[in-house]
């Protein structure tokens, strides 16, 4: 990603929170998708700050009873075509250090769009 | 088919999109206990009150279908059995939310980060189509008690006699003196059986 060595993708990289407008440009170049049934979608690829491999679902609704919430809103102006901003984060399940109780990944995040449309 | 492309989105992520990623990620591991939870309590809410109904309908009322007219017991039958076969389906459904599909999962839909999604989203559906059949259930149970209750009952076999004043139809009531005493619908009516011309034995007395 950069020539900056402490910020090469290693696996042991300390745990922190933080986004760069390249992890989402990475994560667009690098992610590959798949669909797994309606509304579940599956983000797999390298993390852009740790570079350990991940998957991460983009699912339209939850259940959290009563109600299934929803997630996927169409929000686009052409009605062939659905667009969508997912917050991503590093889901890798490797031991970072100083990871907090509760938390996963290494701490980076991103924002996706993935636009659906008909081939 | 559908393309699905992936772009950075127009604004940079901020720690809110940080927060809401990770509250969706905590509420995708543990949807599935969730909708099992969610399912084992309708499962036993919906059986409460199936029983509470069925002992309901014991307290009173007529308990007995055969003593309905037979219009209203076929009626009652008909309810009877779609009572039954929702509460089966409702049951099964239930069972099915509540402790997963007895069928062995294919291998390969292992494989499937979103598998537990997946069984979720079907277990779910299982509850929702469960708890409508049960309720389904609940309401035949209702109708058939209310149609046992309150629907005409079956009318009792009457001897007919006929004499020299005509044709007297009823219930025995008693005998007396070579006279006998009907029930019939406009009262106890006494004939003389020594004049009685003709007495047959009828399944009921046609309401003219």
């Amino acid at each position: 990603l950069t020539d900056d060595p402490e910020e090469t993708p290693r696996p042991d990289m300390p745990y922190k929170e933080v986004t760069k407008p390249r992890y989402a440009e990475f994560a667009a170049q690098e992610f590959q998708v798949e669909g797994h049934g309606p509304g579940t979608l599956v983000l797999r690829g390298p993390c852009p700050r740790c570079g350990t491999t991940m998957e991460s679902q983009v699912v339209d609704v939850i259940f959290r009873s009563p109600r299934a919430i929803r997630f996927w809103r169409q929000n686009s102006a052409l009605p062939d075509q659905k667009r969508h901003e997912e917050p991503m984060m590093c889901l890798c399940e490797d031991p970072h250090p100083d990871r907090p109780e509760g938390r996963e990944g290494c701490g980076a995040y991103w924002k996706l769009t993935i636009t659906v449309s008909p081939t | 088919m559908t393309r699905i492309e992936l772009s950075p989105a127009a604004e940079q992520a901020t720690s809110h999109d940080l927060r809401a990623a990770q509250h969706q990620q905590r509420l995708l591991k543990t949807e599935l206990p969730r909708v099992r939870e969610a399912a084992t309590a309708w499962r036993n809410g919906l059986g409460a009150l199936l029983a509470a109904l069925i002992g309901f309908g014991l307290i009173k009322g007529r308990s007995d279908v055969g003593r309905l007219a037979s219009g209203w017991a076929a009626v009652v039958g008909v309810i009877l059995l779609l009572a039954l076969a929702a509460g089966a389906v409702g049951a099964l459904l239930l069972l099915r939310a509540a402790h997963g599909s007895a069928r062995a999962t294919d291998t390969r839909d292992l494989r499937s980060p979103a598998a537990d999604h997946i069984e979720t989203l079907a277990s779910a559906r299982a509850l929702r189509q469960g708890r409508a059949a049960t309720v389904a259930c609940a309401v035949f149970l209702v109708a058939a008690v209310a149609a046992t209750w309150y629907g005409p009952e079956k009318a009792d076999p009457g001897i007919r006699v006929t004499g020299p004043s005509g044709t007297v139809c009823g219930s025995v009531v008693r005998t007396a003196g070579g006279a006998l005493v009907l029930k019939t619908d406009a009262g106890e009516v006494t004939t003389d059986l020594s004049n009685a011309t003709a007495i047959q034995a009828v399944d009921a007395c046609d309401r003219t």
